[in-house]
């Protein structure tokens, strides 16, 4: 299997959003404004057997879909803000200033893993934002890698002060979270309105300061 | 770096005026002689610089479509002459000037007249105050190249600072200069897509707009603690349900 042509999509400072957008005016949805830098890449899988002599067949060269990750430099990070928007799945193993990495929970229990929206820079922010062609829909997304410790801390929240960046990768999810079947094509991510697939999904539309 | 005596600026009646016009931090630093006069920092942000040469440029030869534009000139002129373009750019960039003001001193020198209003009427997107294509046409006819990736993310964020048509319009104008990028020389997929800026240049905006001084740092962090509230209180709220 190969990754021929990944697409990298450095959005810059976009407005990140996770959570549920299934209820209205995205009231369940983590709106996190603009962060400094957003980075979607986009990688084919295409899959392939090898001839004799090593070369690529082209009678049997197949796709399988694409995976998605999502690099997002954050501003004022902290450890709560992972475990606020990704309950279960982050636990602390020491002190939560940073020091801390990913466990897995002691018991086998489903997980409810939040969309993700990235919205660019170019868009303009409000509620229609969340159907705009260049908005990118993540119906379920998970920090992957491990949190290291921070440089510089807030004393009083325990954030970091120096921006944070972490990648998440994207799940595939066959219904939203209000149970609404997501089409085939549009399980791991998506470009544009959520309408055009069938669901009902808002963002929560406080502009940042 | 220039010579023009700080005592005369100070005497200038003009401060008076602007003062009424641009606020009153303008107007201090006008008047204090710590303008471009007495910038003694380390080398000047040269690409920022162009863009505000070429806005200077580009009101060469035209006449005074208004007073504030024929103010501005007067006013900047003297700090143009003593400590040339980079000094200026420097000044109008750093954090001795309001954000909000600084489209309006850009625009004033271009001759247009971008005063911040209420964005609530949709019928003026008709008519933006400001002919951005004008704006790029000179850049390019001075320097033979679009602005690059890292001056003119700074430039419009300061723009996007402000909630006015000019505003709106220069957001709508980034998908232009992306395009003029793809024209030049597109080095990745994201560009022709239009998808611009570059991400360390769209770090250097994101600090322009959100941390340029001490009061948006706390506007920023206010926005961000509120959200998690009330996230955590939808959370809340939830598993109590």
């Amino acid at each position: 299997m190969s990754t021929p042509a990944s697409r990298v999509l450095p959005f810059g400072s976009a407005y990140v959003q996770f959570g549920d957008p299934t209820t209205a005016d995205g009231t369940d949805m983590l709106n996190l404004g603009q962060q400094p830098s957003v980075t979607v890449t986009i990688d084919p899988q295409v899959a392939f057997p090898l001839a004799v002599g090593g070369r690529k067949n082209a009678s049997s060269a197949f796709t399988r879909g694409v995976v998605a990750t999502v690099e997002v430099t954050f501003d004022y990070f902290s450890f709560d803000l992972l475990t606020s928007a990704f309950p279960g799945i982050i636990a602390a193993t020491s002190n939560t200033d940073g020091d801390s990495g990913y466990s897995v929970t002691e018991t086998f229990t489903q997980l409810t893993l939040p969309t993700m929206v990235v919205i660019p820079p170019t868009v303009t922010f409000n509620a229609a934002a969340a159907s705009d062609p260049d908005t990118i829909w993540f119906p379920a997304v998970a920090p992957s890698g491990e949190i290291t410790a921070f440089t510089y801390t807030d004393p009083g929240t325990g954030g970091s002060e120096n921006f944070y960046t972490l990648t998440f990768e994207a799940f595939d999810r066959s219904t939203d979270q209000d149970t609404t079947p997501i089409p085939a094509g549009a399980r791991h991510m998506f470009f544009g309105a959520p309408s055009l697939y069938g669901l009902t999904w808002s963002i929560e539309d406080t502009p940042p300061s | 770096m220039g010579s023009v005596p700080h005592s005369s600026a100070k005497r200038d009646p003009l401060a008076g005026a602007v003062r009424s016009l641009y606020g009153t931090a303008f107007a201090v630093e006008y008047a204090s002689g710590r303008t471009p006069l007495s910038y003694d920092g380390g080398p000047p942000p040269v690409r920022v610089a162009l863009v505000i040469l070429a806005a200077v440029q580009a009101t060469q030869g035209k006449g005074d479509v208004n007073p504030r534009a024929a103010l501005l000139r007067r006013v900047c002129a003297p700090w143009l002459a003593a400590t040339g373009h980079a000094c200026f750019a420097a000044w109008l960039f750093s954090a001795s000037v309001p954000a909000r003001h600084r489209l309006a001193i850009l625009a004033a020198l271009l001759g247009t007249d971008v005063e911040p209003k209420a964005d609530t009427d949709e019928s003026d997107e008709a008519a933006p105050p400001v002919d951005w294509p004008v704006l790029l046409a000179e850049y390019r006819r001075f320097y033979g190249a679009p602005p690059d990736e890292v001056a003119f993310p700074v430039f419009l964020a300061e723009c996007r600072a402000m909630p006015t048509v000019a505003a709106r319009d220069a957001l709508r104008w980034t998908r232009g200069y992306a395009a003029c990028r793809v024209e030049g020389a597109s080095d990745t997929l994201a560009q022709d897509a239009g998808y611009q800026p570059k991400a360390t240049g769209a770090v250097r905006s994101f600090y322009a707009a959100h941390y340029a001084d001490d009061d948006a740092k706390a506007k920023r962090k206010a926005f961000l603690d509120k959200q998690r509230a009330r996230y955590a209180a939808r959370r809340q709220a939830d598993a109590e349900a």
